[in-house]
């Protein structure tokens, strides 16, 4: 099955084309790279703002001081094509017009309630959203090294995810990192507490 | 040929040449060259040094900027590895880049090339196991493909040669039939979760038993080589020459015999046949970077090229006498292409267990060795499947798919989550000769050289097999107590699971084999093709360890027929 036909069919599945979402009419151009990713200095801070709402700084940093935000701009400059790039970038663009509508702020001003509220919202569009995508994603690759084009709010909270527990901080402070263990002990000892290897 | 300037062909002259410098290449080289012979190894890929070469080995997750990902341009320019995890980031340099040669599918074919000196023995899986006589009789007593000429009392010995060099850590069983022990180091520990469902799959099942990995890591220092240090980064190169690789195990073996010469860079386009001697003379080498040519000549030739590339190699070498592939009067040579199908099997919750975790990273798994078809067992497919699976707590991966986030999801991504396990069966495949590569017609990669074609799939047989691979694992789980178990399935192509094979089979009779029991071509009698192609069926074993076996096997013939003077 080609793209075209793959698209095809999901529309068949949605119950016609309308319902194919922009970003999926897109893809059936052919596959560009994505050399002119740019992000304003805008759109960096709400990016910023939103990991560290998903991985905020406790008793130990959070997104922000590990490095996250830069991690999540060359994901997306590198390991996404320009379409999703796109589409990224305009639902970067309608939270912070969400947030505006909703609480008169701008998302990087806003409480962590308010910032939750939105965020919870987007959560609950890319679970509604999901299967839409899965179609689009299985047919660009399906590799667990090639990052899959799933909704927004799933990318960004595994790339926020991924980038913090990966980052130094996230690794050898909210996590325990071991880099040469030397040995293997298959019954070491846990209790309710200790922090979860880095490294699996 | 026609397009080769042979003006341009310089000669150089060895007692023996091996293509490839991979598992089988580098046994070779090792054993030749230890016999006294002088040996040019020629390996396709970019030169690669032990322990200084492996630029990513020491790396912390950090210091990668995407995290072990691959990029869209990667995946662009790898349209058929971009399909599977093996190449990532980390790892990205070894790989050949699919662009160079592509190649046509006329169904799904998931061909992993390496690119460089050592080939996949620095990449591969390190699962070690003997083959048996119930394997060696398959094609006999069930009538699919060919007899093979040789038997478990053969290869044993061999068998024993090679996992005393290599070092195997593992645990032998009594009275398993189709897991006869071996020469082996203490195997690796199970977990407690694994140890206790070890127990209770034995208690409800008498003829299956769940093992440790038979692997090519060592548990104890060995030959000079030092033990894992359980660091489970072994495909960027090993700084502690733990698992088995060509570099850090039979390269220095043969370089100490100061016989061998290794030319990297070095894409064999054909072997030369002599007519007059009904031998062949050398082999023709197009250097990757230069595209000069050069040909090589020497006594003996040693294919080891891994089964595709070798059965390339062959089909490629086109002369009077062999207008269609050298050694291919069967019409058996490209056919017969089989690898493993796996990825399905299942996964389950283990309760309790909170008070135990893990200290380091064991890069092994457990092993259920094959019990289906075996003895009075009679299913609706014939042959059958092992299992390689798991224990473990997860890890902050778990919260990425669950919904939340913020501090409490957070909190949560920092603790180990509860105990699972799951397993996946590694099936065999029955040797159909309508699987088959073959050369294109018009289409040729970079060098120009021609490219493939492949038509190879999973038939019937294995359909069914997948069945009781799921099926199997889930009543095994269940029985050991695990909750939520599920069975899944994948999907699998072939070539996935990275052990090709088959595209010149060895057997009894010219007519209907590309080799004899010597891994030697019927008829040319001082080619030998000792890597995946020689394969006359499958097993459900993974293969590296018969390869090994059977090169040093063919080794010692060979170099005992020429000192007999009967290769000339």
């Amino acid at each position: 099955m080609n793209r075209r036909d793959a698209i095809k069919k999901a529309a068949l599945m949605f119950g016609g084309s309308l319902l194919i979402p922009d970003v999926l009419k897109a893809w059936t151009h052919p596959m560009i790279e994505n050399p002119n990713f740019r992000l304003t200095a805008a759109q960096e801070a709400l990016i910023a703002e939103i990991a560290e709402t998903i991985v905020p700084t406790t008793d130990t940093p959070g997104a922000k001081a590990a490095g996250v935000p830069n991690f999540i701009k060359k994901m997306l400059a590198d390991c996404y094509r320009q379409p999703y790039s796109d589409y990224f970038m305009k639902e970067l663009d309608a939270v912070e017009a969400d947030t505006r509508a909703k609480f008169s702020t701008s998302f990087v001003d806003a409480t962590t309630e308010q910032r939750t509220e939105i965020l919870k919202m987007y959560e609950k569009k890319a679970k509604a959203e999901a299967p839409k995508f899965k179609i689009e994603a299985q047919s660009w690759g399906d590799s667990s090294t090639l990052p899959s084009e799933r909704p927004f709010f799933t990318v960004m909270k595994d790339l926020t995810v991924t980038g913090y527990f990966t980052s130094e901080i996230g690794c050898t402070q909210a996590l325990r990192y071991e880099a040469v263990p030397m040995k293997f002990i298959p019954d070491y000892p846990y209790k309710k507490g200790d922090k979860a290897w880095a490294t699996g | 040929m026609a397009n080769l300037n042979t003006d341009a062909i310089k000669k150089k002259t060895y007692d023996a040449i091996v293509i490839g410098s991979g598992v089988s290449g580098g046994w070779a080289a090792k054993e030749l060259t230890e016999k006294g012979l002088k040996v040019i190894m020629l390996e396709r890929g970019k030169p690669l040094e032990h322990i200084t070469g492996y630029a990513e080995a020491n790396k912390d997750p950090w210091e990668y900027e995407h995290r072990g990902r691959i990029t869209v341009q990667q995946a662009l320019d790898n349209p058929f590895q971009k399909r599977d995890y093996p190449m990532s980031e980390q790892n990205a340099k070894y790989w050949f880049e699919d662009k160079k040669a592509l190649y046509e599918e006329v169904k799904r074919f998931d061909w992993f090339r390496p690119d460089i000196v050592g080939g996949k023995s620095i990449m591969w899986g390190r699962q070690s196991y003997r083959w048996t006589d119930i394997d060696f009789e398959a094609n006999m007593k069930d009538g699919h493909g060919v007899d093979w000429p040789i038997r478990y009392a053969d290869i044993a010995p061999w068998y024993d040669y090679a996992e005393k060099f290599v070092g195997i850590s593992g645990e032998n069983l009594d009275n398993y039939p189709t897991y006869p022990p071996g020469q082996l180091l203490p195997m690796m520990p199970m977990n407690v979760v694994e140890a206790d469902v070890r127990k209770r799959i034995e208690a409800a099942f008498p003829n299956r038993r769940m093992t440790m990995g038979r692997v090519a890591n060592l548990t104890q220092n060995h030959n000079g080589r030092g033990a894992c240090n359980y660091r489970n980064m072994c495909s960027r190169g090993c700084p502690f020459s733990a698992y088995f690789s060509t570099q850090s195990s039979t390269l220095p073996a043969a370089m100490a015999t100061k016989r061998l010469t290794v030319r990297p860079h070095s894409i064999v386009n054909s072997i030369l046949y002599d007519a007059k001697k009904g031998t062949a003379k050398g082999v023709l080498v197009i250097d990757s970077e230069t595209n000069e040519q050069i040909e090589y000549n020497a006594k003996i030739v040693f294919v080891c090229a891994s089964a595709i590339s070798s059965g390339w190699i062959l089909m490629n070498s086109i002369s009077p006498q062999f207008p269609n592939g050298l050694g291919n009067a069967s019409g058996e040579l490209g056919h017969n292409v089989m690898d493993h199908h796996f990825r399905t099997g299942a996964s389950g919750q283990v309760e309790g267990y909170l008070d135990k975790y893990l200290f380091g990273r064991r890069p092994n798994g457990t092993y259920i060795p094959r019990y289906r078809n075996v003895g009075d067992d009679k299913r609706d497919y014939v042959r059958g499947f092992g299992y390689q699976g798991g224990a473990s707590r997860s890890g902050w991966g778990r919260v990425v798919a669950e919904e939340g986030f913020g501090a409490e999801m957070k909190a949560m991504a920092t603790e180990p989550g509860g105990w699972s396990m799951s397993m996946t069966g590694f099936g065999e495949c029955l040797p159909y000769h309508e699987n088959h590569i073959r050369l294109s017609p018009d289409k040729k990669d970079i060098w120009g050289q021609p490219t493939l074609i492949f038509d190879v799939e999973f038939k019937e047989n294995e359909k069914k097999m997948r069945i009781d691979m799921a099926n199997d694992a889930k009543e095994m789980f269940e029985a050991a107590g695990m909750k939520n178990v599920r069975t899944y399935d994948n999907g699998s192509w072939p070539g996935m699971a990275i052990h090709e094979m088959g595209t010149a089979r060895m057997g009894k009779d010219p007519k209907t084999s590309v080799l004899n029991k010597w891994n030697q071509i019927h008829d040319c009698k001082n080619v030998f093709v000792t890597d995946g192609a020689c394969m006359a069926s499958a097993s459900c074993v993974n293969p590296s360890l018969t390869y090994m076996a059977l090169t040093a096997r063919a080794a010692d013939y060979a170099v005992s027929e020429l000192k007999k003077g009967n290769l000339k």
